[in-house]
């Protein structure tokens, strides 16, 4: 990492609680569900960071806290220098552009009764207001020839794709907007191996193109490693350890770590 | 395995499944061969759509009836045939002699009746001779290596996690003593070190019971760390079959090659990922 520039991400000391009830009205209220309880860590621009842990780890949780799919209850997220955690919905409002997110299950994440156009145009519709429909056309199809679909596909619905298909309309929907961050919340979990590897090259020729930053959200330590220029490992909300793939999933210095690489079958 | 080559107990040979849907016949699996002797993994692995899952549901009529699907071919279970049993004969093969643990353990389990009462739900259909059915309930988690059999028996699906789910299943097919488990994904839903605890439970049932296990799955890691032999599946149809070190070593078949190629590894850091369409196109 280059100290001079400053990350295009920072997160301080990030906490998500869930209040949870009572069983019953007259028991007491027991402690917050901790989903993540004090996370620091800093995505550099152009970079990705892996974030990996079992489930019920805190890794989605965290992901979704940068974007306000979770609620935060202390810490600083700092995107570019900004503070999110103080701003209002209408100053958030910039940085739903500037930061985008992929899903991990692209057969529930798209609209089934809306075509590709309607999926890609609408974050065109909402961020760029002024576009007139015939250059927003022109733009969807741009934007799924750089997913390797064709124009041609912007008339079809989600059921007509295959799933590495759909997680392809995922990802022209994330770039619609040209954004600078991507949040990749287990992009490749529920593919098959084979389309596993074209998504994720896919990916990763689209941070070279465009320039895009990652935090990269999985389970499986191979594409994390494959993927990561510096990772997270997450247990019950807590970061164990982090530092650069070759170090952390090849010589770990804790016992998670350790623990979650001699689970991983060998071949 | 270096045992001597004992008879096999269940026989396929060119099992096939076709699916009718108004004027439209899929070819779901045709071809497909393979012999499964006592103590014996055989991994089915393949794509989604390979027709992988499908010729396993065959063998105990688990598919829609004749004429939205019709199974052909010959599978043998101990020199009885199971294709074109009737339901009654089948219902007596099905968990008595093959049973079966599905991906999704939180979709198997019924919602609304405790685990006790699901695994003795079982025992009573397929094994009826049996006297004290909460024994037998209590014995499967125990094997199973739940610590706390009794608390897990009073306990409903969503009160377990992932694992203790999976392992509720396992138990409940080996309530009723089936001597293959065909295990159909058994860990894709689960995290790795779940899965482990997972793999090494079934890989304990099977040399303490001399269970056959037909797993399938498309994870070539858990495919060598526990299979005896290998057989790959693309479109319905068998590419590439034989022992475990052979097809993971030296595959034959481009498909495969391809497939064993896709995967990253940890530990082999290569800058871009291999695809299947560079293999198939190399060769």
């Amino acid at each position: 990492m280059n100290p001079s520039t400053p990350p295009l991400l920072e997160v301080r000391d990030l906490a998500v609680h869930y209040p949870v009830r009572a069983p019953w009205f007259f028991m007491p209220t027991p402690g917050p569900k901790k989903a993540v309880d004090g996370v620091s860590f800093s995505v550099p621009r152009g970079q990705t960071v892996g974030v990996v842990g079992e489930s019920g780890s805190g890794k989605s949780t965290t992901g979704k806290a940068v974007i306000r799919l979770a609620p935060v209850t202390r810490g600083a997220i700092l995107y570019d220098g900004v503070d999110l955690t103080g701003l209002g919905s209408a100053d958030f409002h910039p940085y739903r552009k500037r930061i985008q997110m992929i899903f991990q299950d692209p057969y529930n994440s798209l609209n089934p009764r809306t075509d590709v156009f309607g999926i890609l145009s609408e974050p065109l519709e909402i961020h760029f207001p002024a576009m007139s429909r015939s250059e927003r056309e022109a733009r969807c199809e741009q934007l799924l020839r750089s997913v390797q679909l064709t124009g041609d596909d912007l008339r079809k619905h989600p059921h007509e794709f295959s799933g590495g298909q759909r997680q392809r309309i995922g990802i022209a929907r994330a770039l619609a907007v040209q954004p600078e961050l991507i949040i990749c919340d287990e992009p490749v979990s529920a593919l098959d191996v084979s389309v596993q590897a074209e998504v994720v090259n896919l990916l990763q020729d689209l941070q070279e193109s465009l320039g895009l930053t990652y935090l990269f959200i999985g389970h499986d330590l191979a594409v994390i490693e494959h993927v990561s220029d510096h990772v997270l490992v997450m247990n019950a909300g807590r970061i164990v350890e982090q530092g650069p793939p070759e170090t952390i999933l090849r010589d770990p210095r804790e016992e998670y770590t350790r623990r979650l690489l001699e689970a991983v079958p060998k071949f | 395995m270096t045992e001597m080559p004992s008879e096999p107990l269940l026989q396929v040979r060119d099992l096939g499944v076709t699916f009718q849907s108004g004027s439209r016949t899929t070819v779901a699996a045709t071809g497909v061969s393979f012999d499964l002797r006592a103590g014996e993994v055989l991994a089915v692995v393949g794509e989604s759509g390979s027709g992988k899952s499908v010729s396993s549901l065959a063998l105990t009529g688990l598919l829609p009836p004749s004429p939205a699907c019709e199974v052909t071919g010959s599978a043998r279970l101990e020199g009885r045939e199971l294709i074109g049993l009737t339901e009654d004969a089948l219902t007596r093969v099905r968990g008595r002699r093959i049973a079966y643990v599905f991906q999704e353990p939180g979709t198997s389990l019924n919602p609304v009746y405790d685990i006790g009462f699901q695994i003795a739900e079982a025992v009573r259909l397929h094994r009826p001779e049996v006297r004290d059915v909460d024994a037998a309930v209590l014995t499967a988690l125990s094997e199973v290596r739940i610590d706390d059999p009794a608390r897990v028996a009073r306990s409903y699906p969503h009160e377990l996690s992932g694992g203790m789910q999976q392992r509720a299943m396992i138990a409940m097919a080996l309530a009723c003593g089936p001597d293959i488990l065909v295990a159909d994904e058994p860990t894709t839903a689960l995290d790795v070190t779940i899965q482990k605890e997972i793999m090494d439970l079934l890989a304990r049932l099977r040399a303490e019971k001399r269970m056959a296990i037909l797993l399938i799955t498309h994870n070539f890691g858990i495919v060598s760390s526990f299979a005896d032999h290998v057989q790959v599946m693309r479109n319905g149809r068998v590419v590439e079959q034989g022992p475990t070190a052979q097809v993971m070593h030296s595959p034959r078949d481009p498909y495969t090659r391809g497939l064993i190629a896709c995967i990253p590894r940890l530990g082999q850091k290569r800058r871009r990922l291999t695809t299947l369409r560079d293999e198939l196109r190399a060769s």
